[in-house]
């Protein structure tokens, strides 16, 4: 699985990296603009991500942002549901406004922090990435 | 004066080892980094509210309130909290007087968690 993770805070990086590492290979991107331009160098390389671990508040782009991007360029490529990447926000924002935000910009899941190891696997499992 | 009873706990780690199910070495990566971290995000956080930009420190303030989470650290957790609505609501006074809070809060939380090393070792 390749993974790419947009987390502009140290630790929170790390926990999903080292859990997620066990699945592939993963990338980080530490504000929201180098996600959308990670994820459209991946696409052009032939080797899209098949998930991403999106944070909301984020520098540069917010995640709601980057994530209206990323699926835009999806779509600009040819790449639709079910082929395209799996976005999982990972945020500490619990409010329904920015859970619905979420959703109706294409996210997969949404987990809120501090993520629990079983709470994100059970999520790749839904996801049947694992 | 803080009430002692009624504020958050400074560090829970039974809460760490469970959200890490159990893994010991995993929690200890994860303290590490976040000492090793949150010293300069303090730093930013406090140069940033020196220079009123508050839209920026409401960010870092809810980073920091990410990272404290991450490492169940519900005090610090708390502080960064109010400093990160606070900075919403653009009260820069209030910003201020409680960036000191927030540094006494990170001192007490590396203390409990090298003693915690210290115990598991």
């Amino acid at each position: 699985m390749r993974t790419l993770i947009v987390e502009d805070d140290l630790t929170s990086r790390l926990l999903l990296q080292t859990i997620l590492q066990d699945y592939g290979t993963t990338h980080v991107a530490v504000d929201g603009l180098e996600a959308v331009e990670a994820v459209r160098l991946a696409i052009l390389s032939g080797e899209p991500y098949e998930l991403i671990c999106l944070d909301i508040m984020l520098p540069e782009l917010s995640g709601h942002d980057a994530l209206k991007q990323i699926r835009a360029l999806e779509e600009t490529h040819g790449i639709f549901s079910p082929a395209n990447a799996k976005v999982i926000m990972v945020s500490a924002l619990n409010d329904l406004k920015n859970i619905h935000v979420a959703f109706h910009n294409l996210c997969d899941a949404y987990l809120t922090k501090p993520i629990a190891k079983i709470h994100l696997l059970e999520e790749l499992k839904n996801l049947k990435l694992i | 004066m803080r009430d002692p009873d009624t504020s958050p706990a400074i560090f829970v780690p039974t809460q760490l080892l469970s959200r890490l199910m159990g893994d010991q070495a995993f929690a200890e990566l994860l303290l590490d980094a976040f000492l090793e971290d949150t010293p300069k995000q303090l730093q930013r956080l406090a140069e940033q509210a020196r220079q009123g930009q508050l839209m920026e420190v409401k960010r870092l303030a809810h980073s920091l309130k990410g990272a404290a989470g991450n490492v169940n650290a519900p005090r610090l957790q708390a502080c960064a909290q109010v400093i990160e609505h606070a900075a919403d609501s653009g009260n820069t006074v209030e910003v201020c007087a409680k960036l000191p809070e927030l540094t006494g809060h990170f001192h007490e939380l590396a203390h409990a968690i090298e003693t915690f090393k210290r115990q598991r070792r």
